[in-house]
């Protein structure tokens, strides 16, 4: 306890002399901005490429996602409608065994994986994603987390599959695991699966610095200064402080491992969800006399983009893009999270795990969009959690002091479980080691600060380009191994069929 | 109840028909900004978007550019140059209504200043 409280002071004393350095200047945040922004663009460019369909910039990442999700339904024959009560059933622990190999339950590793996924992203991705893609992305964002279910149960499958089991008990597994071996078993390419999956890894600690961290803790610090006086607020120009104060926060809890986070998110996220999603339900039922005039919108604005030259396709990218970030389908990092389930089985695994882009993305983000198109808000200039908030407030004017609550607990479970896809990234390339994960650690935390320095749009830029880059290795990945996953499924209908695996409750 | 998929298609239909029900909109602090204010706003995004002759050098396929384009819309709009929908999208009319704003920004920022 005492070494630990004093790792603690030391981390907080190192990180508070690095923000110092900067600090000697006026506008820390700007001059944050300002060194960042040029580092963090070319990768951007890159990451965005684009080419002009029907009077839009279509970024060709984005194409990439829906493409997965699509391949993955028709190769599966909709196996998120066909397993779906299957995967409700594997949750409230039906076929669970108590000597399965793994760390934690079919429960908590959806909990540790839904605390990755339900997060800011529900909350101010799907308001970016209605302010600038209208009302109708609501429509493309439901599509996208329908046919993102049968991307992650493709990829937990194979997580789980390719895991690797530690004499110890713990487990390793994630796609850069399945890029190695999977490749090398089933494909005879193992020097290509081996550069996958450093790419992969690579790719995985920027995601994790960028979706998992800066823009968590950017929104989060939007919304405390929006509640405490908006442009007269103290914290106005001091995301750095924030910023700093998450970082000491978050440093003192990554350093425990998958255990303490499936401990802390299991508390947290009924609590978190069960109040954003009720005070919703609130909203959406005081208003329940235009629920049918906001579905209208949605479908209106999804097949006619508003009247506006390319406004169908601007919904359509705006809607598969937030919900990718949102559901985190095809990225790969869910797989990370699910390889730990205690489960002899990995196709039940891929159950479980289908009904993540379900919850987060057809339940939790079409509830936010509701709530934003029937408020009135989506008519103001406002977007991300300050859009969400002026909504809720519509019905609820002291939500968003709740909102803002909700927002710091949610940014800090999410920052907790990408802290450790990240970790888990970077102990692949460099090993394991106390001092190689604490500077890892170190790394991390310097990153909140950095998101919680910028505006929205640098950050939600880089934080979509870091995590969708994950999503290259990834699903090359996934194409050459369905034929894997498609014999493992085909294995697990057996054995149901059959009785070897039964029910137990 | 045999064929979700066009109970659903049916529904949208008829949803798409209901009356219209827009409800007011929400007051923001953004929409009280001062001329001066909108201007260097709109002067900021346009910078950002590297516009031009009607091209932005820009990649909008940047949710930050696009979030950058509906600044210019919405501030345009404020300032009686647009009342296009702001989606972000540089189309005709949002290129027409930038043109017009530059024709008119230094009488505009003279006018104001001298209020």
């Amino acid at each position: 306890m005492h070494s630990l409280l004093t790792r603690i002071i030391a981390f907080a004393t190192l990180l508070g002399l690095s923000t110092q350095s900067f600090a000697q200047g006026s506008g820390l945040d700007e001059t944050i901005s300002r060194i960042f922004e040029p580092i963090a663009n070319p990768i951007v460019n890159v990451i965005f490429y684009s080419v002009p369909i029907a009077g839009v910039q279509f970024p060709l990442i984005v194409g990439w996602l829906v493409i997965c999700g699509l391949v993955a339904t028709l190769f599966f024959k909709f196996i998120q409608f066909r397993g779906f009560k299957h995967a409700i059933d594997l949750v409230r622990g039906r076929y669970s065994k108590p000597g399965d190999a793994g760390e934690v339950s079919h429960f908590q590793a959806l909990t540790t994986a839904l605390s990755g996924t339900v997060g800011l992203g529900n909350i101010a991705g799907v308001a970016v994603a209605v302010s600038i893609g209208g009302a109708g992305a609501t429509f493309w964002m439901i599509l996208a987390g329908l046919l993102g279910m049968a991307s992650k149960f493709t990829e937990c499958i194979l997580g789980q599959k390719y895991r690797n089991e530690l004499p110890d008990g713990k487990v390793s597994g994630g796609p850069m695991y399945y890029l190695e071996r999977g490749l090398r078993e089933e494909r005879n390419l193992g020097g290509l699966g081996k550069f996958f999956a450093i790419v992969f890894a690579i790719c995985c600690i920027g995601g994790a610095l960028g979706g998992g961290n800066m823009f968590q803790a950017n929104q989060a610090y939007s919304q405390i200064v929006n509640v405490t006086g908006g442009a007269e607020s103290f914290w106005v120009g001091k995301g750095w402080l924030f910023g700093l104060l998450m970082a000491v926060v978050v440093g003192s809890v990554i350093i425990g491992g998958i255990k303490s986070i499936g401990r802390v998110t299991e508390k947290l996220i009924p609590t978190m969800a069960g109040i954003y999603f009720i005070a919703g339900m609130v909203i959406i039922g005081a208003n329940i006399d235009m629920v049918g005039w906001a579905f209208g919108e949605i479908f209106r604005g999804a097949f006619t983009g508003e009247g506006v030259v390319g406004g169908v396709l601007g919904a359509l990218i705006q809607g598969f893009r937030r919900a990718a970030f949102s559901n985190e389908a095809g990225i790969g990092s869910a797989a990370i999270a699910h390889s730990a389930a205690r489960t002899s089985e990995p196709v039940s695994e891929g159950f479980v795990a289908l009904l993540e882009p379900f919850i987060d993305t057809v339940v939790i983000c079409t509830m936010t969009a509701l709530v934003i198109i029937i408020s009135g808000a989506l008519l103001t200039d406002l977007t991300g959690v300050e859009l969400t908030s002026a909504a809720y407030a519509t019905v609820l004017p002291w939500f968003p002091i709740v909102l803002a609550v909700a927002v710091v607990l949610f940014a800090l479970s999410t920052m907790f479980a990408w802290s450790y896809y990240g970790l888990k990234s970077w102990t692949y390339l460099v090993g394991e080691g106390k001092s190689k994960e604490n500077a890892y650690n170190f790394v991390f935390c310097l990153f909140i600060i950095i998101g919680a320095s910028m505006s929205l749009g640098p950050v939600i830029d880089f934080s979509d380009s870091m995590l969708f880059a994950m999503a290259i290795p990834n699903i090359i990945g996934i194409y050459l191994l369905l034929p894997v996953v498609k014999r493992e499924v085909n294995k697990y209908w057996a054995k149901i069929e059959s009785g070897e695996i039964e029910r137990v409750k | 109840m045999r064929n979700p998929l066009l109970l659903i298609l049916i529904a949208m239909l008829l949803l798409t028909g209901c009356d219209n029900m827009r409800p007011e909109p929400v007051e923001s602090n953004l929409t009280n900004l001062s001329v001066e204010a909108l201007i260097l706003r709109l002067d900021n995004a346009l910078q950002r978007l590297e516009y031009q002759q009607g091209e932005v050098g820009a990649n909008l396929g940047r949710v930050g550019m696009r979030m950058e384009l509906r600044t210019v819309q919405s501030s345009l709009e404020q300032l009686g140059y647009f009342n296009g929908p702001r989606l972000g999208i540089l189309d005709d009319k949002t290129v027409d209504a930038i043109d017009r704003y530059l024709e008119n920004r230094t009488s505009l920022l003279q006018e104001s200043l001298s209020q």
